[in-house]
Parts: structure tokens; C-alpha cells; sequence
């Protein structure tokens, strides 16, 4: 399994131990990895927002979050 | 079909791994339809819920699903792997479906769309209505089969081996488009992609490495 795969197992939760131990050594072994994997982590994380299952605010502009000022 | 598949009652016998429900089902056992009912018809839902962009015809595609792995339920090898054949039958449905609704209402989906976008709505007018429209706009951006392999594997937690047999690729066209769909999503969503300030100097140029 190549490095790029092994990104997208540990998004999706999916990685043996031995398998998240070769994927830090990646991470750790140049800067651009690092930012790189940042980067993916945040667009996994942004493009949640966009499942279908994700719960969705009502239209409008609701009631204030409790401890709002 | 008598049997009515939505919402069914979960069955109580034990949770047996799908290998063991191909004999069984393949035998008649209904227990055994409800169980893979029960375990994949959520995931199946919303997958055709994003296929169809947001048809409610997703229930009604998922229930035809199993139907038909019902009704063909001798014919699928025993050694098939359920999870991307139950994804790969939703697909091929779900595109046909959107298919006929293309034909059928080009005309006034065109209208619908002039009118959506001359008025947003207001949850659009709020910053997280704002970033999920961006968001989705960057994945209905992407190529249709990079954004199928990407829809895939990120909200059906599939893995490069099983979106290969849904989409009858090969694994590593599966890695291809991947690699590709978040390249794209990297550049289409730089501006959220926070830039954290550089760790303390480790001494290591930057450079290479990425795909």
C-alpha cells in the first residue's frame, strides 16, 4: 500500500498500528509532507460540511447559541 | 415483494460478517436480507441522496436495490463481496434515474436553477452557509468520475480496493483520481486551508515529497 492510500485510511479512521507508525515517519520525514497531510486533513474535515447525512441549520437566522452575547 | 424493507426491524440474531449472509440469503433467508437492510441502507441513502443531488428518490432507488439483490439472490456468487455490490447496483440505479429526470425536466430544472440563484436562501446568507456552498460547489467541480471516486471514499468510508469494484477501475486509477480530487479541492479551497505558523526550526529545507 503506498503512502497516498495510507493518507486516506487514517482520514477514514482505518489504520492499523504498525500502518499509522509508517505514516509518521512520512509526516516527520520533510516539511512538505507535514503541510501536506495538514492540508488534507482540513479539506476532509471542510467537505464534511457537504455530506448529505450531516445535519443542516433551519433556514433562517434561529435563535441565538446559548451564552451568546 | 410482500416484505417491506424500509425500516424494518433490526433481527436479533447475532451480527454475522457478510461473507456469512451470501449463503444465507442466497438460501431464502429473509433474516438475512433484513440484516444487510439494516447495515447498509443508511449509507446507501445518502450515497444516492449525493448521486442524485438530493432527489428524495434515494428510499425509493436503496429499496430497489435490495429488491433486486433479493430477486437475483441466486445468481450472485457466493464468494461476492456484498458492500461494493450493493454500492455498485445503487450507483448504476441511481444514475439511470437521474438520467430520465435530466430528460424529463430539463426544461424546468433550468427555470428552478435562474430562480435559486437570483434569490439565496437565508441560511446561504450565513458564514456557514456560505463555506458549505463552496464547499459543495468545489466537489461538483471536480471531473465526474474523480468526484465519484472522492464521494466514495470520503463519505462512504470506502476503501481504493472496494471503489475499484464498485466502479470497475482498478485500484490504482482509484489512487490516480483520488490524488487528482484533492489536489483539486487543495487549490479550490485554499482559503480555508489555515495556514499554521512554521514549527520551530528543525534545520530541513523544505521541497518534494508531495504527490
Amino acid at each position: 500500500m503506498d503512502t497516498f492510500e495510507l493518507i486516506v485510511r487514517s482520514l477514514q479512521g482505518n489504520l492499523a498500528p504498525t500502518e499509522r507508525l509508517r505514516l509518521m515517519a512520512w509526516r516527520w520525514a520533510d516539511p512538505e509532507n507535514e503541510r501536506y497531510y495538514r492540508d488534507v486533513e482540513r479539506i476532509w474535515s471542510l467537505t464534511g460540511l457537504a455530506d448529505p447525512a450531516a445535519p443542516r441549520p433551519p433556514p433562517g437566522p434561529g435563535p441565538a447559541p446559548p451564552g451568546a452575547q | 415483494m410482500a416484505t417491506q424493507l424500509r425500516g424494518g426491524t433490526v433481527p436479533t440474531h447475532a451480527h454475522p460478517g457478510d461473507r456469512d449472509l451470501v449463503p444465507a440469503l442466497r438460501a431464502g433467508d429473509l433474516a438475512a436480507l433484513e440484516t444487510l437492510v439494516s447495515r447498509y441502507r443508511p449509507s446507501l441513502v445518502a450515497y444516492a441522496t449525493r448521486l442524485l443531488d438530493g432527489s428524495e428518490m434515494a428510499d425509493d432507488i436503496v429499496q430497489e436495490v435490495f429488491l433486486r439483490l433479493w430477486t437475483h439472490r441466486v445468481e450472485w456468487s457466493s464468494t461476492s463481496c456484498l458492500r461494493p455490490l450493493l454500492f455498485r447496483i445503487t450507483r448504476n440505479l441511481a444514475l439511470n434515474e437521474k438520467r430520465r429526470v435530466r430528460v424529463r425536466l430539463r426544461g424546468a430544472a433550468r427555470i428552478l436553477r435562474e430562480e435559486t440563484r437570483g434569490s439565496p436562501s437565508p441560511a446561504e446568507e450565513t458564514e456557514e452557509g456560505e463555506l458549505r456552498s463552496r464547499i459543495d460547489a468545489a466537489i461538483a467541480s471536480l471531473p465526474r468520475r474523480r468526484r465519484e471516486v472522492f464521494v466514495l471514499a470520503r463519505f462512504q468510508n470506502l476503501t481504493f480496493a472496494q471503489i475499484a469494484a464498485v466502479l470497475g477501475i482498478s485500484p490504482q486509477t482509484v489512487a490516480n483520481q483520488m490524488s487528482a480530487a484533492l489536489a483539486h479541492l487543495r487549490r479550490e479551497l485554499r482559503p480555508f486551508l489555515v495556514e499554521e505558523p512554521e514549527a520551530p526550526a528543525n534545520g530541513r529545507a523544505s521541497g518534494g515529497g508531495v504527490f
